[in-house]
C-alpha cells in the first residue's frame, strides 16, 4: 500500500538528526483494502518445487511421506530424514516451507530455497550422528522468509535453550506450557529504513509457529520516518494483534514511531521515554499537510489509536495543533477519561501546541500499563513471572537487518564514486567504462535488495544522494551501450 | 583529580574535627574503619566537569560504571561543572567549540546506565555550575545539591534548536518532540507528577512557572497562579540560581564542598575514593591531546604541510593518506575527537575515509600513467564491487 505525493517518489529531506519527518500525500479517507494475507496450507498431496540450490527441480509426494532432505545452511550442507509433517504455502499456492518430523521427535522447518534435494525412504531413519542439535530449531531462517511468505506453520518447534543475549528462554523450570512465548524486537532507527515492517513480520511468523496467543515486544527507539512505510506496518500491526498480545516498550517514539506504537494493545514507557509529534509533512519541500490531507492523517492516526484500543482524542492531537486534548485522571473506581476538548482536569494539548506525552502523563491518563525500565520491570508489568525470551530471533532479526545497512553505508560512497566521480578510471576508456558499468550494476543490486523506502531514506545515513532506481536502470542501459559501441570500434 | 588535601590519618582528623572529617585514598581498605572499629562509609565522586558530549560523554561513563561496580561505594556523588557561558553577566563569554554538544540520545543513555546499571547505590548529585544541555542531568537525579554561587541554567537551547522550520505545524511538532526528550529527563529524576511543567517551564520559552506550597510540598503550576512566581516571561524559561532552586526547594540544599554535602547526607566521616576523579582527568587529558595533534594533522594535510622536500607526487599523495588515516584513527579511537573535527572542521570518519579512498585512487591512477599505460599482466577478474 505504498502512496506516493503526487508522481514524487517518497523521500526524506536532510534534517537535523533528532527529527521526525513522515512524508506522503493522503487521499480522502476510506484507506485501501489490506493487503491480503497468506494462508495456512496443509493437503495432502504435495509438490515441492525447489529452488536455484535444487536446480529448479521438483518432487511430489504426500504427507506422512518419510523423506530424505539435503539442504544448504550457512555453515554447510545438511541431511535431515523425517516424515512430512506439514507445509505452507505462498499466495500462489506455492510450497515455501517443508516441515519434518524427525525420529527423535522434533520438527524441523525447512526453506524449500535451501533445499538441495529430496528423496523419499521407505523408512525414516535417524539423522547421522552430531546433526540433531544443529538442526535444532535455529534451522528455521526468518530473514530467509519470502515477503509474501505464510505464518502459521503448523509444527510447533521446541523452545530455545539458549538466548545469544543470555536471556531466559523459559519462564522457568517445567513452566513452558503454562505461560506464553515471549520475543522482543527493536524497533530502532528511522521507519523505513532500520525500523520496518519486514522485521515485525518476520518475527510474528516466528511467533505464529507456537500458535496464537504469543507475546510480541516492540522496543521503540526512533525519530520516526516514512509515512508510507508506515501504512505497511500498519497493515501487519493489525492483523498480529488479533493473533498476539502486542506491546510496545517506548524508550522514544516520535512520529511514524509512535503511529506504530499506537497498534500495540499494551503499551509500557521507559521513564526517560516519549511519544508523540505525528504531524504529517513532505520532504521534498518540507510543508506540512493541510486541508484535505491533513484530516486523513488525522482521521487514519485516530483509527491506528482505536485499533490498539487507545484514546482517538488523544492520538489526534499529535497530529496538529487544532487538536485538543485533556484528561480527567482516575479516581476511585472510575478510571481515567480523555476528551478531545479542554474540559479535563489535565490539560495536554491546547491550540498552541503539539502533542507529545511522558512516562507519568502516559500511566496517570490510562494510554500506559506502566512504566519499566528493564525487562524484569516490564515482565512484572506483563504478569510475567520473570523476564523471558522463548528465541532470541527478534533480536537476531534486528541485528542482521541493521549490520546490512551498515554495509551499505561502507560500499555505497565507494560504489557512488566509481559510477559517477571517476574513481578507478584508468588511461583505457573501455576499462574505465567498465567500472562505471559495473559499480551501476552493484548499486542497482543494492538498491533492489534495500527495498524501495529503503532507499529512498538511506542516503542521509549514508552520507550520499543515492540516485532513484529508474535512473540508475537508465544510466546501466546507456552506459551498456555506449560499452558495446567502443568495443566495436576498437574492433 | 582529588581536590581535598590529603590527611594523614582520619582517624586523628576525625577527633580534632567536629564535621565533615575525611580521608582521602584510592584504597578503601587502607584506612576505612573510625575510632570506634566501624567501617567507614566510602563516598565516590565522580567529575562531570567541561564539555557536554566530549570531557562528559557515555565512553567516559561506562568507564566510570565499571570502575564503580567493583568499588561498590556507600555514596555516589556526580558534581557537575560544564557552563556554556561564563559568569560575567556583562560580557558574556561563550565559545561555540566548548559549547555542549546536541547529543540527546547519549545523554539518556548515560543517565538510564546511571538509574539502571548503579540503581542499588545511594547517588546525589551535586551542582557547581551548569549552562546549556548539562542541566539535563541534574534534573535526572532526584536529589539535588548546589553551589551557593552555581547556576542552573540553559535549557533553551533544546527549545532553540527546532525553531529554523519556517512551516508552524512542523515547527510546533519538532518543538513538541524535543521538549518531549527534555521532558523525559525530568521523569528519570522522578518529578514525574511535574516533569511536564517544571520540563515545559526550563525548556520552552513561551511556559511559565510558580509554585504554591504545602507544608513541605511544593506545587508546581504552568501558570502565575502560585505563590512563588518562578518565570513570568514568554520570552525566556525558568532558569533556576541556587538561592531561587533552594527557596522553592527544587534542590535539597546548598553545599560550598564536599565534606559540606557529605555531613548534609549524614555522613560525619567517610572514605573518599578519587579513582573516578583520576579516570576522569586521563580521560580529558588524553582526548584533548590526541585532538591537538589531530587538529595540526588536518591543517598539514589541508595546507600541504609536512610533506617533506620530495617532489614525487605519489610520495606526495602517499604521505597526505598517511595523514588522513592518523586522523581516522583518533576520532575512531575518541569520539569527542570525532565531534570536535565535525564541527571545526566539517570533517567525518566516513567523509575521511572517503577521501582516503580517492587518494589510493589518484595514487593507482599515477602509477599507471607512470607505467606509460602498460598493463601489469593480464585481468584477474576485476574490481570486487558487490556488497
Amino acid at each position: 500500500m505504498l502512496r506516493t505525493i503526487g508522481t514524487t517518489s517518497i523521500l526524506l529531506a536532510g534534517v537535523a538528526p533528532a527529527c521526525l519527518l513522515l512524508c506522503k500525500a493522503h487521499a480522502a479517507p476510506g484507506a485501501p483494502a489490506p493487503r491480503p494475507l497468506p494462508v495456512v496450507a496443509e493437503v495432502d498431496s504435495v509438490t515441492v518445487r525447489m529452488g536455484r540450490l535444487g536446480r529448479n527441480q521438483s518432487w511430489t509426494g504426500s504427507m506422512g511421506d518419510a523423506i530424505s532432505v539435503t539442504w544448504d545452511t550457512r555453515r554447510g550442507q545438511r541431511v535431515t530424514t523425517g516424515t512430512l509433517k506439514s507445509v505452507t504455502r505462498d499466495r500462489k499456492k506455492k510450497v515455501n516451507t517443508i516441515t519434518l518430523s524427525t525420529p527423535g521427535g522434533e520438527n524441523i522447518t525447512i526453506f524449500v530455497q535451501q533445499v538441495v534435494k529430496i528423496e523419499s525412504s521407505g523408512e525414516v531413519s535417524a539423522s547421522a550422528p552430531g546433526q540433531a542439535g544443529a538442526d535444532g530449531p535455529d534451522a528455521v531462517e526468518p530473514e530467509n522468509t519470502d515477503r509474501g511468505g505464510d505464518r502459521n506453520p503448523v509444527a510447533t518447534p521446541e523452545p530455545a535453550t539458549s538466548h545469544a543475549w543470555g536471556f531466559p528462554t523459559t519462564p522457568g523450570p517445567g513452566e513452558e506450557e503454562n505461560w506464553p512465548k515471549v520475543f522482543l524486537l527493536p524497533f530502532e532507527g528511522t521507519v523505513g529504513s532500520y525500523a520496518r515492517e519486514e522485521e515485525i513480520r518476520a518475527v510474528a511468523e516466528v511467533a505464529d509457529q507456537y500458535g496464537d496467543g504469543q507475546i510480541i515486544v516492540l522496543l521503540v527507539d526512533s525519530p520516526g520516518g516514512l509515512v508510507a512505510e508506515g501504512d505497511e506496518i500498519s497493515v501487519t500491526l493489525r492483523q498480529i494483534q488479533k493473533r498476539h498480545r502486542l506491546v510496545a516498550w517506548i524508550r522514544s517514539a516520535i512520529s511514524a514511531a509512535a503511529f506504530t506504537s499506537f497498534h500495540c494493545r499494551e503499551i509500557v514507557f521507559m521513564n526517560s521515554g516519549e511519544l508523540g509529534a505525528i504531524t504529517m509533512f513532505r520532504g521534498a519541500d518540507n510543508t506540512s499537510a493541510e486541508g484535505a490531507e491533513l484530516a486523513a492523517w488525522v482521521e487514519e492516526v485516530g483509527n491506528a489509536a482505536e485499533s490498539g484500543d487507545h484514546s482517538r482524542e488523544l492520538a489526534e492531537a499529535m497530529v496538529t495543533n487544532s487538536e485538543l486534548c485533556s484528561y480527567d485522571p482516575a479516581e476511585g473506581d472510575k478510571g481515567p477519561v480523555i476528551y478531545g476538548t479542554l474540559e479535563g482536569k489535565v490539560v495536554l494539548s491546547t491550540e498552541q501546541e503539539n502533542l507529545t506525552i511522558n512516562a507519568t502523563t502516559a500511566k496517570d491518563c490510562g494510554f500506559s500499563i506502566g512504566t519499566a525500565n528493564t525487562e524484569e520491570e516490564l515482565a512484572t508489568l506483563l504478569g510475567l513471572p520473570r523476564w523471558y525470551e522463548t528465541t532470541d530471533d527478534g533480536r537476531t532479526i534486528h541485528q542482521k537487518w541493521h549490520r546490512k545497512l551498515e554495509r551499505a553505508a561502507e560500499v555505497l560512497p565507494d560504489l557512488m564514486a566509481r559510477a559517477f566521480g571517476g574513481r578507478g578510471a584508468s588511461s583505457d576508456p573501455i576499462k574505465s567504462m567498465n567500472v562505471r558499468l559495473s559499480a551501476i550494476r552493484a548499486i542497482i543490486k543494492w538498491a533492489k535488495d534495500l527495498g524501495t523506502h529503503t532507499w529512498a531514506v538511506i542516503g542521509r545515513d549514508v552520507g550520499t544522494n543515492l540516485p532513484p532506481l529508474e535512473y540508475l536502470e537508465m544510466q546501466e542501459r546507456d552506459l551498456s551501450e555506449q560499452l558495446a559501441r567502443m568495443r566495436a570500434n576498437r574492433r | 583529580m582529588p581536590s581535598t588535601p590529603l590527611f594523614a590519618s582520619s582517624i586523628a582528623l576525625a577527633s580534632l574535627v567536629p564535621i565533615g572529617a575525611a580521608h582521602v585514598g584510592n584504597d578503601a581498605n587502607d584506612a576505612n574503619e573510625n575510632s570506634s572499629g566501624d567501617s567507614l562509609p566510602v563516598v565516590y565522586t565522580v567529575p562531570l566537569v567541561g564539555q557536554m558530549g566530549t570531557d562528559i560523554n557515555a565512553e567516559l561513563l561506562e568507564d566510570i560504571i565499571e570502575d564503580v561496580q567493583e568499588v561498590q561505594p556507600d555514596l555516589l556523588v556526580f558534581r557537575l561543572k560544564a557552563a556554556d557561558i561564563g559568569t560575567n553577566r556583562y560580557i558574556p563569554t561563550y565559545d561555540w567549540k566548548e559549547a555542549g554538544k546536541f547529543e540527546i540520545a547519549e545523554y539518556r543513555a548515560m543517565v538510564q546506565d546511571i538509574n539502571t546499571k548503579l540503581g542499588h547505590i545511594d547517588k546525589v548529585i551535586w551542582v557547581e555550575d551548569s549552562v546549556g544541555l548539562s542541566s539535563l542531568l541534574p534534573v535526572s537525579f532526584e536529589r539535588i545539591y548546589m553551589s551557593e554561587d552555581a547556576r542552573l541554567y540553559g535549557l533553551q537551547n533544546l527549545h532553540r534548536m527546532t525553531q529554523n522550520w519556517s512551516d508552524e505545524d512542523i515547527r510546533e511538532k519538532m518543538e513538541a518532540a524535543t521538549v518531549g526528550k527534555g521532558r523525559g529527563f525530568f521523569e528519570s529524576g522522578g518529578r514525574g507528577k511535574y516533569a511536564r511543567v517544571l520540563g515545559d517551564a526550563m525548556i520552552d520559552p513561551e511556559a511559565l512557572l510558580s509554585a504554591n506550597f504545602v507544608g513541605r510540598e511544593v506545587i508546581w503550576l504552568p501558570n502565575l497562579d502560585g505563590i512563588w512566581t518562578v518565570d513570568d516571561s514568554t520570552e525566556q524559561v525558568a532558569n533556576f540560581t541556587a538561592t531561587t532552586a533552594m527557596d522553592t526547594m527544587f534542590i535539597e540544599d546548598t553545599v560550598g564542598s564536599l565534606e559540606d554535602l557529605v555531613f548534609v547526607l549524614g555522613y560525619r566521616e567517610y572514605d573518599h575514593n578519587t579513582q573516578g576523579d583520576e579516570i576522569a582527568e586521563k580521560y580529558t587529558e588524553r582526548w584533548r591531546a590526541t585532538y591537538e595533534r589531530c587538529k595540526n594533522t588536518y591543517e598539514d594535510f589541508q595546507t600541504d604541510r609536512g610533506l617533506g622536500t620530495t617532489t614525487d607526487p605519489v610520495r606526495i599523495l602517499l604521505a597526505k593518506r598517511k595523514m588522513l588515516e592518523e586522523v581516522v584513527k583518533a576520532m575512531k579511537k575518541y569520539s569527542a575527537v570525532e565531534r570536535r573535527m565535525n564541527d571545526e572542521y566539517g570533517v567525518t570518519i566516513n567523509s575521511l575515509e572517503f577521501q582516503i579512498d580517492s587518494i589510493k585512487d589518484q595514487i593507482r591512477q599515477m602509477k599507471d600513467s607512470q607505467r606509460g599505460g602498460r598493463s601489469r599482466g593480464g585481468s584477474r577478474g576485476g574490481t570486487r564491487l558487490g556488497g
